[in-house]
C-alpha cells in the first residue's frame, strides 16, 4: 500500500484541473484570446449582492448585463445590473449605465439618463416597445419590476405604472418578443419562486447554507401584450402560460419547429424546462417532454439557469445549451428537425465531462476564431458554499462560492473541446459570475464579452482571438417598425456552406445581447446570398456580399446596405 | 571458535536469512495512517458526533477495513466526497475482495467530478467481485450514457437485465442509450417494459415519449408526454448498499427526507420519530409541521395533527396543502360544530387565494359551504371547479348535486348528463340523474339511468330503485 493522503490535501486534489488549464485544446498560443479591459475602458462597476450573512438566495442570483445602444449612434453601450436588499442604514445599489465614446472608453451616465433603478435588481430586458427608434429597457427585480421609455435624448422615463405593468414578485430572465405579429414587441418575464425570506436551510452535513428553489411554492412566468399605445396587458392566462408553475430562470426566443412563428424556450431550476409552441392563435402549448427539451438524457429535471439557441453543428437547425448545476452536466439538446425534436447530445458533443465540476450560469455561443462554427462560453460560480478552490480572486466569504469560467472550441462538426491556455483572461478568473452578454462591442468584426459577477467587478474582454477566417455583421431592419427585426433568421449562402443565425436580445442568463448577427466565415471570401425570414414569416432574398464587414438589410429592399 | 558456538551462529545467520526471506516475500499489512476528523465548525451537533464516533472507530482500529469504510459511509451520507473517497480507498487497499469499497469509491468519484473512465473502471471492478449485484450495472451504463457511449452503455444495461430481468431502471436505460443510437422501435419495445414494471416513473414516459416522436408517431408521442406530466417522481435504481449509506446521515434533512420516505410507505409512526428529531432543530419549517400533522392523522391522533397543521398554516400562509388538511379532518369531525365548521371553511378560503384553480380546495369549500347552509355560495364554488377542470366528471357531479339539492332538477340533469359524457362509468351519477329524472316524472329515462348504475354495479341502491320503479309501472 502507498503512503496514504490526508484530507485536507486530498479535498483541493479532488478537483478537476482547470478548464484553462486543459492541454486538450490547440497548442498555446503566443496571444491572450481576450483582454480584460474593463479598466483601460473605465468600466469601474462593482456589483454589490446586498448580503447581510443571512443566506437569502437573492443575494447570490443576480448580475445580468446588457449591451445596448441607448443613443442610436452605432456604439454598444453597457448597463449593469445591481443586487442589493434594501436596508434602512443606506440608500440601496444602483443599476448603472455606461456610455461609449468615440475613442472607445465608457463614461457612466446613470445619474443623467434616469436609468439608476433601486431595485433588487436580476436582470434587463432591451428593446423598442414603441418603434420610435430608441430602444428601451424592462429590469427584472426581486420585488417589482421596473419599465423605462428611451425619450431619444440620452433619458429615460419610469412607465411601469402607465404602462399598465405590475410584476411583483421574483422575475429572472426577461424577452421583448412579438409573438402574435402585429409589429410591436411583447415582454415575456420568467419568474423564479415565491420566495420566503424567513426560511433556513442546511447543507447535508448540517451547516448553514442557501435554499434551493424546491423549498418554496414554484410561480408561473409572466406574459405581457403590447398594446401598441405604449401599455400592456397581461396574457399570462389567455396564452395558457399561467398554466405551468417551476422555478424559470433563462428564456430563449426561436421559431423551433419552422412554422414561421416564435416560439419560447425557458430554463426552469430543478423543474422540466418548457417549449412554449406558438399555436400561431394567441395562446401557446407546452411541448418540451415529447420534443425531447424538457429532461436530459436520464429523462430527468435538471436545474437550468442560463440557455443559447444557435445552430452549434452546422445543419442549420437551431440547437439549444443549457446551463446547470455542478454535478450535472451543462446540456446540448441537438435539434433532430422540426417535427422530430431534441436529443441531449452533450456528452457524445464533448461537453459533459469538463461542466461537471461547476455551476453555469451565462452562456454565449459564437464563433470565437471566425473559423465558420459557434463555440462556448460559460459563467460560472456555485450556489452553495463548499470549499474555496485554490486561487480564488474573490474574499471570504465569497470564495466559496467562486468558480472559473469555461470556453469551449467547436470543431466544425459540432464537438467541442476546452480551448486550452489561450482565453485563460476569461477562465481565470474564478469569481462567482452569471451574467454574460456578447457583442461587438469595439466594432472590430469580433465578438467581446461582458460579464456580471455577484459582489464583484463587472468585466469588459476585448477578443484578440488570433482570427481563422472571416466573418459578416448583419442588421436585419424592418423599416416600417423602425428597428431592428428581432427574431429574423438568416441565412449567408457561401458556396455549398449555409450558415444559420437569428437576430436576438434575450440570451444567456438575465442578460441582453448584442441583436446584430455575427457570422464567422472561416476561408469564405465572399457570401452568394442571403435570405431572411423576417419575424411575421415573410421570406426574403437579398444579393451576396464582401465579407469583413457590418451590412444592414432593410426589408422590401432586397438591397444589401453598407 | 568451538563447534559449539559455530552452530549457535549458524543457527543465528539461518534465522536472518529466514526472517528476511519472509519478509521479502510476506510484507506485513501495512496500516494507513490517522487521518484529522473534517472539520466540524457549525455543523449540527448530531453530524459532530456521529463523525467524531466514527473517526474514533478508525483511530482504534487502524487496520479494519470496515472501520474505514463505515468512517467513508458517513462522510458520503454527509456529502463530505473528499473524505468519503480517502476513507474507501482505505478500506479497499485493507479488504480487496469486497465489493462494496470499490462501488462506493466509483459514486463519490463521480460526485467530485473524476475523469468517467476512472469511475467507469472503479465499477468494472466492482462489478467482477460481485457479479449479481445490479445497481453497479446499472450506474455504469447511465455513466457511460452521459458520456456520448451508448453502445457500451447498452451492454452495461443489458448486463443488468441478465440479473435482474424485470429491473425498470434497466429497461428505461437500455431504452435510452437504444435511442441515443437511433434505434427507436427498439428503444420503445424497451421502455414499454420499463413502463410495465414501473407505470408510475415520469422520466420512463418522458423518454418514450420522444422514442415515440423519433419512430413517427406523434399522437403516442403526445399521450406518453402527458402522462409522464401527470406523474410526479422518477424511479431511482433500488441500491441497498446506497439506502445504507444515506441511514447513516443524521442531518436534520436526512430525518426529513427519511420521514417523507416513511410517510411514502405508510409508516406514520416511523416517520413522526424521524419528524420530531428535524422539529428539535427546525420548529420553524412549515413542511415539517405539515409533514407532522398528517402523520399523526393517520395514526388517529386528530388534536396533534392539527395543532401541527395549525402551526403550518400559520409558518407559511402559501401552504395550501396544510389548509386543505386542517379543513379536512375538521369536517370529518364525527359531531362538527359550528365554529369547527366556520374554521375549515376559513382555511379552505385561505387556500383558495392561493390556488384559486385547484380543484381538490374548490370541491372541498362547496362541500363545506353546502353543510353550513350557503347554497348559492356553494353553487358559484362547485361552477368554478367545474370551469377549472373542464375534463374532469367529479367536479361536474358535484355542481349537479347541489342543484338537486337546491331543487333546481332540470339543472342537475343538464349536469349530470354532463359529467357521464366525460366518465360513462360514473355510477353514482347515473343513479342520481335517474333519481332526478323519476322526480320529474321522466320515468323511462331514469329507468334506463338506473338501468346502467346497477349494470355497473349490482349492489348498488339503483339496483332497489331500479325494482321499485318497475314494479310500479307495473
Amino acid at each position: 500500500m502507498t503512503a496514504m493522503e490526508v484530507w485536507r490535501g486530498f479535498a483541493i486534489a479532488g478537483y478537476l484541473a482547470l478548464p484553462c488549464a486543459c492541454t486538450d485544446g490547440p497548442e498555446p498560443e503566443a496571444v491572450d484570446w481576450f483582454t480584460d479591459v474593463s479598466a483601460e475602458v473605465g468600466l469601474d462597476f462593482v456589483h454589490e449582492s446586498g448580503a447581510t450573512g443571512g443566506l437569502a438566495l437573492p443575494e447570490i442570483m443576480g448580475a445580468g448585463v446588457a449591451l445596448l445602444d441607448y443613443d442610436g449612434d452605432g456604439d454598444l453601450d453597457l448597463y449593469l445590473v445591481n443586487g442589493g436588499l434594501v436596508t434602512a442604514d443606506r440608500p440601496p445599489p444602483i443599476n448603472r449605465l455606461y456610455r461609449q465614446e468615440a475613442d472607445g472608453t465608457f463614461v457612466d451616465v446613470t445619474a443623467e439618463s434616469g436609468l439608476g433603478d433601486p431595485g433588487n435588481g436580476m436582470g434587463v430586458a432591451v428593446g423598442d416597445i414603441d418603434n420610435d427608434g430608441h430602444v428601451d429597457v424592462y429590469v427584472t427585480n426581486y420585488g417589482p419590476d421596473a419599465l423605462y421609455r428611451n425619450r431619444g435624448d440620452g433619458t429615460f422615463t419610469d412607465i411601469t405604472l402607465a404602462a399598465g405593468i405590475d410584476v411583483p414578485g421574483w422575475s429572472c430572465s426577461a424577452a421583448f418578443v412579438d409573438y402574435d405579429r402585429d409589429g410591436f414587441l411583447d415582454l415575456y418575464v420568467t419568474q423564479y419562486v415565491d420566495f420566503d425570506p424567513s426560511r433556513r436551510c442546511f447543507s447535508a452535513a448540517g451547516k448553514p447554507e442557501f435554499c434551493g428553489p424546491k423549498v418554496f411554492a414554484p410561480v408561473p412566468d409572466v406574459l405581457l401584450r403590447n398594446n401598441g399605445d405604449g401599455t400592456f396587458t397581461d396574457v399570462s392566462v389567455a396564452t395558457g402560460i399561467a398554466g405551468r408553475a417551476a422555478a424559470g430562470l433563462g428564456i430563449v426566443c426561436e421559431d423551433f419547429n419552422d412554422d414561421g412563428w416564435v416560439d419560447l424556450y425557458i430554463a426552469n431550476d430543478a423543474y422540466p424546462n418548457f417549449l412554449w409552441i406558438n399555436g400561431t392563435d394567441g395562446g401557446f402549448r407546452e411541448m418540451a417532454v415529447s420534443l425531447g427539451a424538457a429532461y436530459n438524457l436520464h429523462g430527468e429535471t435538471e436545474a437550468g439557469m442560463g440557455v443559447v439557441a444557435a445552430d452549434l453543428d452546422n445543419d442549420t437547425l437551431v440547437d439549444l445549451f443549457v446551463t446547470h448545476l455542478s454535478f450535472e452536466t451543462n446540456t446540448h439538446y441537438r435539434n433532430l428537425g422540426p417535427d422530430v425534436g431534441f436529443a441531449d447530445v452533450t456528452g457524445e458533443t464533448g461537453l459533459a465531462a469538463g461542466s461537471m465540476p461547476y455551476t453555469g450560469f451565462g452562456v454565449a455561443a459564437f464563433d470565437l476564431d471566425l473559423d465558420g462554427d459557434e463555440d462556448l462560453v460559460v459563467v460560472n460560480g456555485r450556489v452553495n458554499r463548499l470549499q474555496p478552490l485554490p486561487g480564488a480572486w474573490v474574499e471570504p466569504p465569497w470564495d466559496l462560492l467562486a468558480e472559473p469560467n469555461l470556453v469551449y472550441l467547436n470543431d466544425g462538426t459540432g464537438s467541442f473541446s476546452p480551448a486550452g491556455p489561450g482565453p485563460s483572461a476569461v477562465c481565470d478568473p474564478i469569481e462567482v459570475t452569471r451574467g454574460l452578454a456578447v457583442g461587438d462591442i469595439d466594432s472590430d468584426g469580433d465578438i467581446d464579452l461582458l460579464i456580471g459577477n455577484v459582489q464583484g467587478p463587472a468585466r469588459l474582454y476585448r477578443n484578440d482571438t488570433p482570427r481563422l477566417g472571416h466573418w459578416l455583421g448583419v442588421r436585419g431592419v424592418d423599416p416600417r417598425l423602425n428597428r431592428v427585426a428581432l427574431g429574423a433568421r438568416i441565412t449567408l449562402h457561401c458556396g455549398d456552406r449555409r450558415f444559420v443565425r437569428t437576430s436576438r436580445r434575450a440570451s444567456s442568463y438575465l442578460s441582453s445581447v448584442d441583436p446584430r448577427v455575427h457570422f464567422g466565415l472561416g476561408p469564405a471570401r465572399r457570401v452568394d446570398r442571403i435570405d431572411v425570414r423576417w419575424p411575421d414569416g415573410l421570406d426574403e432574398t437579398f444579393p451576396g456580399s464582401e465579407v469583413d464587414r457590418m451590412v444592414e438589410l432593410i426589408r422590401g429592399t432586397g438591397k444589401v446596405k453598407p | 571458535m568451538t563447534r559449539r558456538v559455530r552452530r549457535i551462529l549458524a543457527v543465528a545467520a539461518s534465522v536472518v536469512v529466514v526472517a528476511a526471506l519472509a519478509r521479502m516475500f510476506h510484507r506485513p499489512q501495512q496500516v494507513p495512517e490517522i487521518i484529522d476528523l473534517p472539520d466540524t465548525t457549525a455543523m449540527q451537533p448530531r453530524v459532530a458526533a456521529r463523525l467524531r464516533e466514527t473517526h474514533r472507530l478508525v483511530t482504534q482500529h487502524p487496520a479494519s477495513a470496515e472501520a474505514w469504510g463505515r468512517l467513508g459511509e458517513v462522510c458520503h451520507a454527509h456529502q463530505l466526497y473528499a473524505e468519503a473517497a480517502s476513507c474507501y480507498r482505505h478500506a479497499r487497499s485493507l479488504a480487496p475482495e469486497r465489493h462494496r469499497w470499490p462501488y462506493l469509491l466509483a459514486r463519490v468519484r463521480q460526485k467530485q467530478a473524476a475523469p468517467w473512465e476512472e469511475v467507469d473502471a472503479l465499477f468494472a471492478d466492482a462489478a467482477g467481485l460481485r457479479p449479481d449485484y445490479a445497481p453497479t450495472y446499472v450506474r455504469q451504463g447511465r455513466l457511460r450514457l452521459g458520456n456520448g457511449r451508448a453502445r457500451e452503455a447498452a451492454a452495461a444495461f443489458e448486463q443488468a437485465l441478465a440479473v435482474e430481468p424485470a429491473l425498470a431502471v434497466a429497461h428505461r436505460g437500455l431504452g435510452q442509450a437504444l435511442l441515443a443510437m437511433d434505434e427507436p422501435a427498439r428503444a420503445v419495445a424497451h421502455l414499454r417494459e420499463a413502463a410495465r414494471f414501473a407505470p408510475e416513473d415520469r422520466a420512463t414516459w418522458a423518454v418514450l415519449s420522444q422514442a415515440y416522436r423519433r419512430s413517427g408517431d406523434r399522437d403516442a408521442a403526445v399521450s406518453a408526454a402527458e402522462r409522464s406530466r401527470g406523474l410526479v417522481r422518477t424511479s431511482t435504481i433500488a441500491d441497498p448498499i446506497g439506502a445504507e449509506v444515506k441511514a447513516m446521515g443524521v442531518s436534520p434533512q436526512h430525518y426529513a427526507d427519511r420521514g417523507v420516505a416513511l410517510i411514502r410507505a405508510g409508516d406514520f409512526a416511523g416517520a413522526i420519530e424521524n419528524l420530531r428529531i428535524v422539529a428539535e432543530t427546525q420548529p420553524d419549517d412549515p413542511r415539517v409541521q405539515m409533514y407532522l400533522g398528517t402523520s399523526y392523522a393517520a395514526i388517529g391522533r386528530p388534536q396533534l395533527a392539527m395543532h401541527h397543521l395549525a402551526q403550518a398554516t400559520r409558518l407559511q400562509e402559501k401552504l395550501v396543502e396544510a389548509h386543505v388538511r386542517l379543513a379536512t379532518l375538521l369536517l370529518e369531525r364525527d359531531e362538527l360544530k359550528r365554529d369547527e365548521l366556520n374554521r375549515a371553511i376559513d382555511h379552505l378560503a385561505r387556500a383558495l387565494v392561493h390556488a384559486p384553480e385547484d380543484t381538490t380546495v374548490l370541491a372541498w369549500l362547496g362541500s363545506a359551504l353546502h353543510r353550513r347552509g350557503d347554497v348559492d355560495e356553494a353553487l358559484v364554488i362547485f361552477a368554478r371547479a367545474a370551469a377549472a377542470a373542464p375534463e374532469q366528471a367529479g367536479p361536474r357531479y358535484n355542481l349537479a348535486t347541489a342543484l338537486m339539492n337546491h331543487g333546481d332538477l332540470d339543472a342537475a340533469v343538464r349536469e349530470y348528463r354532463h359529467a357521464l359524457r366525460l366518465d360513462p362509468r360514473h355510477v353514482d351519477a347515473h343513479y342520481n340523474v335517474a333519481l332526478a329524472l323519476e322526480r320529474l316524472g321522466r320515468i323511462d329515462e331514469a329507468i334506463a339511468h338506473y338501468e346502467q348504475a346497477a349494470k355497473l354495479d349490482p349492489t348498488h341502491p339503483a339496483a332497489d330503485a331500479l325494482g321499485t320503479l318497475r314494479r310500479q309501472r307495473r
